[in-house]
């Protein structure tokens, strides 16, 4: 009995000591890889981030959608016709950057959907589709003028 | 006289610098990026910030400054990270004739 009470004093012992064991060998690996990120000092390392203009500038591009059947509607039917604004530009593949004061028009009084497009590209504007014109309206960079 | 390439810092008094316990965050405003470097990549800046250098040149004196051994591993990953800096507009290569 005295045997095996010492064998389980034993083993308690071990699992008391097993924690702690792991425990240290947490700290020391966590310190492991800290030494080793700094020691991948034997290769230069730079990452980049990118401004928050440049992000906040992928969400205004938007593509041209020229389909005037599938091209983004108010709930009455209405193309909405957005004008891209006075730091707007085009990019090489067509894609157009509304820059930051676009507006978004409703032609008044509506006439046929290709003669709202005909009235939108006239002022300039251009019919997006619905997913792009969610995507702007979304981040509140464009709003509806009627 | 021949020519050698040389790496050169562009805009290097404009960069706003921070270490944070031997890593380093550097801001550029020409691009509004902010970079992250380690000791090393840092290092390679700071070095042509006080003169131009060969590629060579930075090979060999990385290799002195962090004890390491100066192998053609070491040299490529020194040229990748020379062209990645070169892409982001931090350092740009200039030719300058040298006396043979």
């Amino acid at each position: 009995m005295i045997e095996d009470n010492k064998n389980t004093d034993g083993q308690l012992q071990k699992v008391i000591e097993q924690p702690i064991l792991k425990a240290s060998e947490d700290g020391l690996s966590k310190s492991k890889r800290r030494r080793l990120l700094k020691s991948a000092v034997a290769i230069p390392v730079i990452m980049t981030l990118h401004s928050g203009a440049a992000l906040a500038r992928t969400s205004n591009l938007v593509g041209p959608h020229p389909d005037p059947d599938t091209a983004a509607k108010t709930a009455n039917g209405d193309l909405i016709c957005v004008v891209p604004g006075s730091d707007s530009t085009v990019l090489e593949n067509g894609t157009v950057d509304i820059g930051s004061d676009a507006t978004a028009i409703v032609h008044n009084p509506p006439s046929s959907l290709n003669g709202q497009a005909a009235q939108c590209n006239n002022a300039g504007g251009i019919l997006v589709s619905a997913n792009a014109w969610n995507s702007i309206a979304v981040n509140g960079n464009v709003t509806i003028t009627f | 006289m021949s020519s050698k390439v040389y790496w050169r810092p562009i805009g290097f008094s404009c960069l706003r610098i921070e270490e944070w316990n031997e890593e380093f965050t550097l801001y550029q405003p020409d691009s509004g990026k902010t970079h992250f470097l380690n000791q090393m990549g840092m290092q390679i800046i700071l070095d042509l910030a006080q003169s131009p250098a060969s590629t060579d040149d930075i090979c060999q004196s990385l290799a002195a400054q962090f004890e390491l051994c100066l192998n053609q591993q070491f040299s490529q990953q020194i040229i990748s990270i020379l062209n990645r800096f070169n892409e982001l507009g931090l350092i740009e290569k200039v030719e300058k004739e040298s006396s043979m």
